[in-house]
């Protein structure tokens, strides 16, 4: 345990150093800020716009910054070799790589309360109530993140190339914000094999929606115990993708 | 590893099944929302997964169409005119007075809404905006609002109200308590659209003057109302209604309200001193 206690240290430090984090954390101070003068525009509306042009922000940055950091995140260990110095040592290939992913996580997420700090003082400065579905949306937007970094390290290992890791990963995510309906559409087919084609796809693909707490936390009792399920729902469904990714490194040789 | 992965599996399909049944979400699309017209940035918000942000522009949209004259206007006057208006939306200082008075036809004046305006698509717009984010309230009570009382097309209004009574009836199963909130405005402004309709503006106003006193209730509403009082010579009324206006912080309100106060505060002339400037 120690080992990956070591590996996602590390993992953490190099990527608090890269210069596209602090990047990331700066663009989206500065659509934050920008967000400011887009919400002058809104008559009575300034602080939703604020809320939401907000809460948006720290998810997209993050979702690029996962995006970008994931599928380079053993690639380029094993272009540069470097892989091997840490493989030639006690350190198991399951130890390693969910260290470096619980690494590049708790950067992100690191990054995600830095923008969320920035986020909340801003509202709190223009008048803002905190409520704590805020916290609770962070949370789920941060879950998104989990999924999608698995799924984003899956395809790095797949396909061993970051840019068709990327397109998938992009694709992964827009189709898991239409997850609701691609099961309308399997419910719309009449023959027994597409059913089952689109039941396999709509399984297979994370439903984003489950996270999008940011998008509806106010429509009238939206809440429910779902919040909870959609947490079991991120960490299975990144447990299951990141148990693949360790069974293709393991049988990956340098 | 591989018992891992089953387990991980089970563990995946067991939640899922669970919040399939557990989990409704709440913006699915309607038949009613394929009235709307849509571009390409609200595909792009829901494909982004961030409709109340494409909402929200939809909404911006929506203020710089009702806020944008009909008429064309030669390049050097949509320019200046563009320049003056960004420059009295900051509170800028800018070279002639902004003049919302109707009928006035000084030429060294501003008059932002110089005609009223037709604003034909007004409604579409409304409807664009709540069918990306359905529980977007403050749209169904300044489009009503704007629709029945600027535009005077209180059956247009009277469609985007019904629309949002359905939609908020639709999560009634689900709710308790926080329903009743916006619900009760929604049907309130129906009613008084009614009343305006028949003639009876006595019942209209004393619903109005509910309506207004709610925290969230749009500017242009008060703003209707004090223009009542106004011509009732309920001046007290009417200045207590733009003092609450310009408090709101609303800049595209807050030169009129300024402007309404100094005015009402001469008609008055209870204080002299009095300013809110």
């Amino acid at each position: 345990m120690t080992t990956f206690f070591s590996v996602a240290y590390y993992t953490f430090i190099e990527n608090i150093r890269k210069k596209i984090f602090y990047g990331l954390i700066l663009f989206g101070g500065v659509m934050m800020g920008a967000s400011v003068l887009l919400s002058v525009l809104g008559g009575q509306q300034t602080l939703r716009i604020l809320l939401d042009l907000g809460s948006s922000a720290i998810e997209f940055f993050a979702l690029l910054g996962v995006g970008f950091s994931a599928v380079t995140l053993i690639l380029e260990e094993m272009e540069s070799k470097t892989i091997y110095l840490i493989l030639t040592r006690p350190v198991s290939r399951f130890h390693y790589l969910t260290g470096r992913y619980a690494g590049l996580l708790m950067a992100l997420y690191a990054g995600m309360l830095a923008m969320a700090l920035m986020h909340v003082s801003l509202l709190l400065f223009n008048g803002w109530v905190f409520h704590a579905r805020y916290v609770l949306s962070l949370f789920l937007s941060a879950e998104k993140i989990l999924v999608v970094g698995s799924v984003a390290l899956f395809f790095s290992l797949f396909s061993s190339s970051a840019v068709s890791s990327l397109s998938f990963t992009v694709f992964f995510w827009i189709l898991g914000h239409f997850s609701g309906e691609i099961n309308y559409l399997g419910t719309q087919i009449p023959s027994l094999a597409g059913k089952l084609a689109i039941g396999i796809f709509y399984y297979v693909i994370p439903n984003m929606q489950y996270f999008n707490l940011r998008d509806f936390w106010d429509v009238p009792q939206v809440m429910g115990n779902w919040v909870w399920l959609s947490f079991a729902y991120g960490c299975a469904y990144s447990a299951v993708f990141i148990l693949l990714t360790v069974m293709l490194f393991k049988r990956k040789e340098f | 590893m591989l018992r891992l992965l089953v387990i991980s599996v089970v563990l995946f399909s067991v939640v899922n099944a669970e919040l399939a049944r557990g989990f409704a979400y709440p913006l699915a699309f309607s038949a009613a929302d394929a009235a709307a017209s849509y571009t390409g940035l609200d595909i792009a918000s829901v494909v982004m997964g961030v409709r109340k942000l494409g909402a929200d522009i939809a909404w911006i949209q929506l203020l710089q169409y009702y806020g944008t004259p009909e008429k064309p206007l030669d390049e050097d006057r949509a320019f200046q005119l563009s320049w003056d208006m960004t420059k009295y939306l900051f509170g800028a200082k800018i070279d002639k007075e902004v003049c919302f008075t109707a009928g006035c036809d000084d030429k060294s004046h501003y008059h932002p809404q110089i005609d009223g305006g037709v604003y034909p698509l007004f409604l579409q717009y409304c409807y664009r905006i709540v069918a990306l984010d359905p529980s977007y309230y403050f749209t169904y009570l300044y489009g009503g609002g704007a629709l029945a009382w600027n535009l005077n097309r209180p059956q247009e209004a009277l469609l985007l109200l019904e629309h949002g009574i359905a939609v908020l009836a639709k999560y009634q199963h689900a709710s308790v308590r926080d329903i009743h909130e916006p619900y009760w405005q929604l049907n309130l402004y129906v009613s008084a659209i009614v009343y305006r309709k028949s003639g009876d503006f006595t019942g209209m106003l004393s619903l109005l003057e509910t309506a207004v006193g709610q925290p969230d209730a749009p500017n242009m509403i008060k703003g209707i109302l004090a223009n009542i009082y106004q011509k009732q010579k309920k001046y007290t009324e009417a200045l207590r209604l733009w003092i609450n206006i310009y408090d709101t912080n609303d800049l595209s309100y807050r030169r009129r309200a300024e402007e309404k106060v100094n005015e009402l505060k001469k008609i008055i002339c209870i204080n002299p001193d009095f300013s809110i400037a």
